[in-house]
């Protein structure tokens, strides 16, 4: 395998999409290539930097509280919640006549 | 408790269970693609509101988290990309393959730049890298990237052929690493070579 063949297949071994053939061959071939050897390590490191330095965890237990409150609202048709409104003003009303 | 009211809490059960499961990994792919928290909150909130109304039509044993990035890649596409579309021009002519490794081993072995780069790169610079991606390239990079989707998993989520998949990450790839050179020198932690 020439290096112009295992670089053809570089992004698809960092991103684990390369048949066990593929990369029995390019392993082989990076066991005897310093050159190739460090741009796959590179590719590599490079994605794992992206992963790691985006995926800073969020707090999202605000957000997973407004999601279920917004589904029990749906649940708890029929009527909106602006018809629940209506309904309990003219339930005021009536009381306060 | 009515028959109505039981399958109701069976079904909030199973939903929270199977799909909110997913909530930070949404989060985290939706801030990249809205660029702010508050479009960000509800653009997952959207999704997991019409992924409910849907859920009798998810199947059971398939893919939940794909089916649920499905839904928030489509109206992320639809709703909010259109407020700040602009014409997504990319010339990437003049960037090799090679363009960041080729760089870095430039500067030398002696003191690995490669490890320095790495090393000194802050979050913000990821992140900014990414938010400034072309949305076309940005969607399929932050699904392999961060969410790890396979090639064929991305493609059933944006509708796109495989191969288009293929090109508009490789081509990702290469804006990411041309942008991350520039915050590099900017910030001042790599020297433009002479």
């Amino acid at each position: 395998m020439t290096c112009e063949e295992a670089l053809k297949k570089l992004y698809e071994i960092v991103d684990n999409e390369a048949s066990q053939k593929d990369k029995e061959e390019i392993k082989q071939h990076l066991e005897h290539c310093r050159h190739c050897m460090s741009r796959y390590d590179f590719e590599n490191l490079f994605k794992k930097l992206i992963c790691d330095k985006a995926s800073t965890p969020c707090d999202t237990s605000r957000l997973k509280k407004n999601i279920l409150d917004r589904i029990d609202q749906m649940e708890n048709k029929p009527g909106s919640s602006f018809w629940n409104l209506f309904g309990l003003n003219l339930f005021t009303w009536r009381r306060n006549r | 408790m009515s028959d109505r009211k039981s399958g109701e809490i069976e079904k909030k059960q199973r939903f929270e269970a199977e799909a909110l499961i997913h909530l930070d990994a949404l989060h985290r792919t939706a801030l990249r693609m809205t660029k702010n928290e508050g479009d960000a909150d509800d653009l997952v909130q959207e999704t997991y509101l019409k992924a409910y109304r849907f859920w009798d039509k998810f199947e059971e044993g398939s893919n939940c988290r794909a089916w649920l990035f499905k839904i928030m890649t489509n109206l992320f596409i639809n709703n909010y990309r259109a407020k700040t579309r602009s014409p997504q021009v990319v010339d990437l002519q003049d960037i090799d393959d090679d363009f960041l490794f080729g760089q870095l081993s430039a500067l030398g072995p002696a003191d690995n730049p490669e490890q320095h780069f790495f090393a000194k790169v802050f979050d913000d610079d990821v992140k900014g890298a990414i938010d400034e991606l072309p949305d076309d390239f940005k969607i399929v990079v932050v699904l392999s990237f961060l969410e790890g989707f396979s090639y064929q998993e991305i493609a059933d989520i944006t509708d796109l052929q495989i191969g288009t998949v293929k090109s508009r990450l490789h081509r990702g790839r290469k804006l990411l690493q041309k942008s991350l050179w520039q915050y590099a020198l900017k910030n001042g932690f790599i020297k433009e070579p002479a």
